[in-house]
């Protein structure tokens, strides 16, 4: 199965996780996400996300300079970020178990399930 | 460091390569779209040992666009739309010039001998099936103009009554095509 799919869908959600335990910048993100195991996931997608994110009003952000390069633009959660993330915590667990009991009462449920459909959003 | 200089200039080219990308989108969207990008890049190359890895900015643009839920690059839509307009025009072209030339005097004149010929058109076109009949059904022998000779003389007379009828359903069904085609009201073929 395409995993790249399925990570469109939860991405939003390993990104607000990733803030909700520390603040950080954009590439610091993508190094938590992939240090997790989320290894396929883009640079790009993740800015892109954490914009969206920050413009929905689940983020806020703050610019520290750097002396030596140019500034970073650290991101943390506020109470709308957690309020959304424990939303979608409680979504994917529902949705996670369902897809397992299925799964896992049979191997040719498995694969008539269309890959687009668990990642996708709802 | 001259590595970490000409690091950082790529990184710089790469994150303007991206911006250019993404200039139908108002300037603010832009600058927070692309704010710490440098620093974001940079440290990226860092651990890549340089920006080779870094893909297209285009396609970066347009990843970065995509997951912020901002609308698809105008360039790639007007480049869509230039490719009809470029077809259109072919088409349009292609038209005219066909217009053209069958408004020659000399083009009228064919068009008008080759309807007054469509008879014979169809007389050929139940020959042509005849012939294709005749060589599925009797093999290559048969591959005479008209039914002569090779068999005998019930042969022949079949082969002929064969002809006979493609060509006749041939001029019928031409009559009738060309009824439709005049837009007469009445037709004699039904």
């Amino acid at each position: 199965m395409d995993s790249t799919q399925l990570l469109k869908g939860v991405l939003d959600m390993a990104v607000l996780a990733v803030v909700h335990d520390e603040d950080g910048y954009g590439y610091d993100i993508v190094r938590r996400l992939r240090d997790s195991g989320l290894e396929g996931v883009g640079d790009a997608s993740v800015y892109g996300t954490l914009r969206r994110l920050y413009a929905a009003g689940a983020l806020s952000t703050y610019v520290v300079p750097s002396e030596d390069g140019p500034h970073r633009k650290y991101y943390g959660i506020n109470s709308e970020g957690r309020a959304l993330l424990a939303r979608q915590k409680s979504t994917w667990s529902q949705f996670s178990a369902t897809v397992s009991a299925l799964v896992g009462a049979g191997a040719a449920a498995a694969t008539t399930l269309p890959p687009r459909a668990i990642g996708a959003k709802r | 460091m001259i590595t970490a200089d000409s690091t950082r200039e790529s990184v710089h080219a790469f994150a303007q390569a991206v911006r250019d990308a993404l200039t139908d989108l108002p300037a603010d969207e832009v600058d927070e779209l692309t704010d710490g990008l440098e620093a974001d890049l940079f440290e990226r190359a860092e651990e890549l040992g340089g920006t080779d890895g870094f893909g297209e900015p285009v396609v970066y643009a347009d990843e970065l666009r995509a997951s912020a839920g901002l609308p698809e690059r105008a360039a790639a839509a007007a480049h869509r739309a230039g490719m009809r307009e470029l077809r259109d025009g072919w088409v349009a072209a292609a038209a005219a010039f066909w217009r053209q030339t069958v408004a020659t005097p000399f083009a009228r004149e064919v068009t008008r001998a080759a309807l007054a010929l469509r008879p014979v058109w169809w007389v050929l076109r139940g020959w042509t099936v005849y012939q294709v009949f005749a060589l599925a059904i009797w093999g290559a022998y048969s591959a005479s103009v008209v039914p002569l000779g090779l068999g005998g003389a019930g042969k022949n007379a079949l082969r002929w009554l064969l002809l006979i009828a493609i060509v006749l359903i041939s001029v019928q069904w031409g009559r009738g095509g060309g009824c439709r085609a005049a837009g007469r009201s009445t037709c004699s073929a039904s």
